[in-house]
């Protein structure tokens, strides 16, 4: 039941998502990512990812332009 | 999509970030700069519209896309390397469908054109310019360099305007490209990489509804076998 922490502030479009499938793999099941990003993109891409994978996730706007998402490994 | 554990960690984030946070966010503090920016589109509006009365049409245009990329987080550099780096595809897809909407939409606005019976391929809207050895080393480049650069125009454009603070160097890029090459040294490319290429148009080969419903077919048949196919990365 870790919570691991992944700062993907200021990366472009595939990085956040190539970091956090390399962390989730190393993850057990039942522990919680979280990543901050401000690339509006790389929530589309983490939807359809987290989707396709079968994770469950869910994203807040922290502030104007930044956003949380928060991924469990299930 | 959402689980208890999520929702429970949204929460505790929640606390954690009014406890650091030192001005308290009042709503719709975006106002006044959605006002000073539509002060400032109307300004550009009066000043194209002064130059050409064509502009009148391009500009609404212009803002309604950019705003519809924005919201929809379209991206045609992700739409073309999400399937070979994540295997998703939704993006993929509606570059397609897109692609489909646009071919009607230039058939009509090349019949519009065209009138009489002979046309010049050159001069229909369209930019219907020859390929060859220039348009595989013009595509390795503009691939190479969206993902390493993280958008193409469009997405580049649409960021910068969102306050992606990284793909303004980006922009900056683009326009010294497009200074250079484009506009100092356009005749040495022309001359080195340009000349004997091939100019297709479908219609001169099977005419023009023929043409239109082929299109239409292949990439009919492209968004099938993109949704089929089942990749794994």
């Amino acid at each position: 039941m870790k919570e691991i922490y992944l700062d993907c502030m200021y990366e472009v479009c595939p990085i956040p998502l190539i970091k956090a499938s390399k962390e989730l793999k190393k993850m057990e099941i039942g522990d919680l990512l979280i990543m901050k990003t401000d690339h509006n993109c790389s929530i589309t891409n983490v939807i359809e990812w987290v989707e396709k994978q079968k994770l469950k996730m869910d994203y807040v706007e922290i502030d104007e332009g930044e956003w949380e998402i928060y991924i469990e490994k299930t | 999509m959402s689980t208890s554990r999520i929702e429970e960690l949204k929460k505790r984030r929640e606390m954690e970030r009014d406890k650091h946070r030192v001005d308290v966010r009042r709503p719709n503090t975006q106002i006044k700069y959605a006002l000073i920016l539509l002060g400032i589109l109307l300004f550009l509006g009066v000043l194209f519209a002064r130059r050409d009365e064509l502009y009148l049409w391009i500009w609404p245009i212009g803002i309604l896309l950019g705003f519809s990329m924005e919201r929809s987080r379209f991206c045609f550099a992700a739409s073309l390397r999400n399937p070979f780096t994540l295997g998703t595809t939704g993006l993929l897809k509606a570059v397609i469908v897109s692609l489909m909407i646009s071919s009607v939409g230039f058939f009509v606005l090349q019949q519009l054109s065209i009138g009489g019976e002979t046309y010049l391929v050159e001069e229909l809207p369209g930019m219907i310019r020859p390929f060859g050895i220039h348009t595989v080393i013009g595509g390795l480049m503009f691939g190479l360099g969206m993902v390493v650069a993280g958008g193409c125009a469009s997405g580049t454009l649409m960021r910068v305007g969102e306050g992606f603070t990284l793909q303004i160097f980006v922009l900056g890029g683009f326009i010294m490209g497009a200074v250079v090459a484009g506009l100092w040294h356009e005749d040495f490319w022309r001359n080195l990489l340009f000349h004997g290429g091939w100019t297709v148009y479908l219609p001169d080969f099977v005419g023009f509804y023929p043409a239109l419903f082929l299109q239409l077919a292949i990439l009919g048949i492209l968004y099938i076998l993109v949704n089929q196919i089942k990749l794994k990365v």
